[in-house]
């Protein structure tokens, strides 16, 4: 049976109809781990049992709290911190037959957009092993896209599903906050973090949203709204209105530029409607978000004393101590009104914007990142490059829409470059419905079937 | 010439103290300008005008989200499991280097 | 009380009370810790594990909503949870979750020694674990980490260790006998005060420009010591021209003084923030209306002076305890005698009786008691004859008409019998024999 490529939903109607075991499919993904894995560095800990027959493998970010596993947000101050609990989202999927194959790497704390900041060293960029993958959810974008894994799971509270999935050219799904519960999840920014899917396959998404989704009594900040049938509205005929918002194409590269526009046409023939509309520049996202996330970050890495688990705090490195005195001094009286107060008072404004805009149109269209994968090391180079490198996902996150990353084909140095698609609130459906109609269409540039030449079995 | 740097390296100090962060004399350089400069980066919040608009705390419309006293407690952590990830422990407690009061 | 001379003290209490409920704050982690295991009630919420997130309790919220009431407090319509940040052992999270400046009650008052005492704020938040030491080591333990704790702030109008003491007990009985939402103990420490205490001139229409916070007091009487040396302390230096230093100084028990603990330099900047975790709070004027709170102590002493005529000490008493003041209005209920009111209360009162007693053996016991002991007819017989045959003049006045002057000779065999008779029993043999 030929796997390779394989959607997540394909190979759980295999399972399902007994053509293929879980035996089988433990043993294929344990192959291609040995055989990519030291390559690209993607995996932390591989668990150490298969799951019981009829379950899927699948991924997740490690910092997700998987019971019995080895947890470490990449980072030495969890160097051998084993989980107590199971997140959440874990216990979900694992009641839809699924079982933890392995934890992918992350930026430590999932502070960062290149994998970089890991304490267990970079991921690599499938495309381009001399590229970072993006982050933080890099190891589980790297995972999908070199098919180790068929669907993975990582989070974004400030692009950090979007930008691995632009750069490692998948879909990766943001979705709206407060739609997925937090729980178990190491968080960063609490009033950020989004628990999402990755996969080649819009409908893996739509699947795994199905599966992850809905209140939960453990997180109080999750929405009680019922959980629509994604899988069902895929195929739905919609005709959208899509908003294209000048100034989120600022300071965007040439060829990202054009990949996007020629994706607009292919939407224009499927029978949307393209509207300009007039949007806050995102820069003023990128500082609220900075100022907020790290304030929280700040207040959340405050547990971690090694007195109960862990490392003490000698065991932090460079980017999470930056973070945290940031984060300090914006909340520091003195400095609090002048940073948090107005960062929270301008993150109304963002949520404003977009209701406003929503009236208007039913969905938004961006570029995911102004760029597609840098090189390794080129980080250095900023004075705050996690975020900055966002600055175009950060509005999603500031207002707490849902927003999907899908590849539109590769530019010159034949590396992915990521659209994205908001949505209003809670209006997964949509931008799943619109995605799932591009891929259908598409076949994403016969993007997978390129890359996979090179992660053959 | 440079601008004077945003956060002096007395701040610096002063924030990884109440961080509980313990900064070399190089980190504390390094850091300060890389921070001064993503402080000076954040500026541009100025150019929205938000006198009269009420702070969001959070995205959610939310509110009143609570759980009934008396719940069954399905989260309990037996005791090897409480102390499993700890490096030092003693008659059933964490163990710290003596705190001084006064 | 010690002579201030021209100063007058100003005090403010702090004091916080752990809620009876049974879960904890955020989790449902048992809040009934005391004398467990230690580490046996937690869970990854109050343990701070990584990716744990907190829910709130609604009883503990609505318990706080209920000692607003109590104490006259306005409730605020929207509330919220904010972060305190500080780095202690004994906090898991490095922040405890309480409330800054939306707390759920706020200027309220509560009466003591006939005076008005003004309530600042009343708020709720969690508990820490517990830190002990021993030797080189400091141990903790969690099961105490996450109790829903409620914060009441005073204003500082108490001018003297009595009516702090006064005030405190008065809070201490609404909290533990009426709305019954915590054992409030202070030994056990489920009841922690601690008084910010300074003085100033008596014509200085400003506050001090200092205050000392003093902690470790685990009874009522302790209250009263340390309130006294603090302010014997701070007048000597005022006195000597010096301010005191504003510092936070802790009570030693055994030696019934107090001393400075390790300060800290400038004030704690515990960075307070909204908590994200927990979506904000509301209180409709329905809500808050129909949270039902029990008449309180002041009202119902004021009303048993009034409906029983009882003396007011008398009164108060009853009312300290919700058993008591229960089974004498029970009892009043039955016998329908709003005049025995005053003795059913003495009955209690004094021991003589207890609240299980049932109302007749009470009503038994009220009989023998206003009818004296029984009386022995015999020595009566004795007695009324011997006083008969002293005072003719007398009988001839009664048998003329003068009917009253029989209280007279119940006056005088009462003597006789040295007052082991009943009064009746001797006025209607006096009659018997007088009218034969």
């Amino acid at each position: 049976m030929n796997i390779l490529g394989k959607s997540y939903v394909e190979l759980l109607g295999l399972l399902n109809s007994k053509k293929i075991s879980t035996k089988e499919l433990h043993e294929y993904f344990s192959k291609r781990e040995k055989k990519y894995n030291k390559e690209l560095n993607v995996f932390l800990t591989l668990a150490e049992n298969p799951g019981v027959e009829g379950e899927m493998p699948l991924a997740y970010k490690d910092n997700y709290n998987t019971e019995g596993i080895r947890t470490t947000a990449s980072s030495k101050v969890l160097d051998s911190y084993i989980s107590p609990y199971d997140a959440t989202v874990v216990e979900r999927l694992k009641k839809s037959k699924t079982y933890v194959f392995g934890k992918t790497n992350l930026d430590a704390w999932a502070h960062g957009a290149s994998t970089e900041t890991s304490d267990y060293g970079a991921t690599k960029n499938p495309w381009d092993t001399s590229r970072v993958p993006g982050g933080s959810s890099g190891g589980s974008a790297a995972a999908t896209a070199s098919y180790l894994m068929p669907a993975t799971i990582g989070s974004d509270t400030g692009g950090s599903i979007r930008c691995p999935a632009s750069w490692c050219g998948v879909v990766g799904l943001k979705p709206t906050y407060g739609r997925v519960s937090r729980y178990g999840v190491i968080a960063m920014g609490s009033s950020f973090d989004c628990p999402g899917p990755l996969s080649w396959h819009v409908e893996d998404c739509a699947l795994l949203l199905s599966h992850m989704a809905g209140f939960d009594p453990y997180d109080a900040t999750t929405s009680s709204k019922p959980v629509p049938a994604y899988m069902e509205k895929l195929n739905a005929e919609k005709k959208l209105k899509i908003g294209i918002a000048e100034s989120f194409f600022e300071n965007v590269d040439k060829e990202v530029k054009k990949k996007i526009e020629e994706a607009l046409e292919i939407l224009r023939k499927m029978g949307h409607i393209e509207k300009k509309i007039k949007m806050l520049n995102p820069k003023h996202a990128l500082s609220a978000y900075t100022i907020l996330q790290r304030s929280e970050v700040s207040s959340n890495l405050g547990r971690y004393d090694g007195i109960r688990y862990g490392n003490d705090r000698s065991f932090f490195k460079e980017e999470a101590k930056k973070r945290i005195m940031l984060g300090t001094y914006t909340l520091s009286h003195g400095y609090y009104d002048q940073y948090y107060k107005k960062a929270q008072k301008v993150r109304a404004l963002i949520i404003e914007d977009f209701k406003k805009a929503f009236d208007d149109v039913d969905i938004i269209i961006a570029p995911s990142t102004p760029s597609t994968a840098v090189k390794l090391g080129e980080f250095k180079k900023y004075p705050f490059f996690g975020e900055q490198m966002d600055i175009l996902n950060e509005p999603a996150n500031v207002s707490g829409i849902p927003s999907i990353n899908i590849p539109v084909g590769l530019d010159s140095k034949r590396l992915p470059v990521g659209m994205q698609i908001m949505g209003r609130q809670f209006d997964e459906e949509t931008i799943l419905n619109v995605s799932y109609k591009f891929q259908r269409e598409t076949n994403f540039f016969n993007m997978r079937e390129t890359l996979l030449k090179k992660y053959h079995d | 010439m440079k601008n004077k740097k945003t956060l002096a390296n007395e701040e610096i100090k002063h924030l990884a103290k109440l961080s509980a962060l313990d900064l070399t004399d190089e980190e504390i350089e390094k850091y300060g300008d890389q921070l001064s400069e993503t402080l000076d980066y954040v500026e541009n919040l100025n150019e929205l005008k938000t006198a009269t608009v009420k702070e969001a705390h959070s995205v959610t419309e939310s509110k009143d989200v609570f759980f009934e006293d008396g719940a069954e407690n399905k989260r309990s952590l037996k005791e090897e499991i409480v102390f499993r990830n700890s490096k030092k422990t003693k008659n059933s407690q964490f163990v710290v280097d003596r705190i001084l009061k006064s | 009380m010690i002579d201030m001379k021209d100063y007058v003290p100003v005090i403010g209490l702090e004091i916080h009370v752990e809620l009876s409920t049974k879960s904890k704050m955020f989790c449902q982690c048992s809040a009934d810790f005391f004398g467990k295991r230690p580490n046996s009630l937690v869970c990854p919420v109050c343990l701070g594990l990584p990716g744990a997130l907190p829910v709130p309790n609604k009883k503990a919220v609505e318990w706080t909503v209920k000692i607003g009431k109590a104490l006259n407090c306005k409730i605020n319509p929207e509330s919220k949870f904010d972060r305190k940040h500080y780095f202690y052992p004994d906090l898991p999270k490095g922040y405890q979750i309480s409330q800054y400046d939306e707390p759920i009650a706020v200027g309220g008052f509560l009466e003591a020694n006939k005076k008005k005492f003004r309530i600042h704020r009343v708020h709720l938040e969690e508990d820490t674990g517990k830190l002990t030491h021993e030797g080189k080591d400091s141990l903790v333990d969690f099961n105490r980490s996450g109790v829903p704790l409620v914060e009441i702030v005073t204003e500082p109008d108490f001018t003297n260790s009595e009516d702090v003491v006064a005030f405190l007990k008065e809070l201490h009985t609404i909290i533990k006998e009426y709305l019954q939402v915590s054992d409030a103990n202070m030994d056990q420490g489920s009841m922690r005060l601690e008084p910010n205490i300074s003085i100033k001139k008596v014509d200085d229409k400003n506050l001090p420009n200092y205050k000392v916070e003093v902690k470790n007091i685990n009874s009522f009487n302790f209250v009263k010591r340390a309130i006294e040396f603090e302010l014997k302390r701070q007048l000597e230096l005022l006195q000597k021209g010096e301010t005191p230093i504003q510092e936070t100084r802790g009570f030693n028990e055994k030696k019934g003084i107090t001393v400075p603990q390790r300060t800290k330099e400038g004030a704690e900047d515990y960075r307070y923030f909204p908590e994200p975790d927990i979506p904000p709070l509301s209180f409709t004027q329905k809500y808050v209306e129909e949270v039902e709170i029990p008449e309180l102590p002041a009202q119902k002493t004021k009303r048993y002076e009034k409906n029983y005529n009882l003396r007011e000490h008398d009164a108060f008493i009853l009312t300290r305890d919700g058993k008591m003041a229960t089974y004498f209005e029970k009892v009043m209920e039955e016998i329908r005698d709003k005049a025995k009111g005053q003795k059913v209360a003495n009955l209690i009162i004094n021991k003589k009786i207890d609240s299980t007693a049932s109302v007749k053996e009470l009503t038994e016991k009220l009989k023998d008691q206003s009818e004296g002991r029984k009386t022995d007819l015999g020595s009566l017989e004795s007695a009324i004859v011997a006083v008969l045959e002293g005072h003719p003049k007398e009988i001839k006045e009664y048998q003329s008409g003068k009917e009253n002057i029989i209280m007279f000779f119940v006056g005088q065999v009462m003597r006789e019998m040295k007052g082991q008779a009943n009064p009746q029993v001797v006025k209607q043999e006096l009659e018997k024999k007088l009218k034969k």
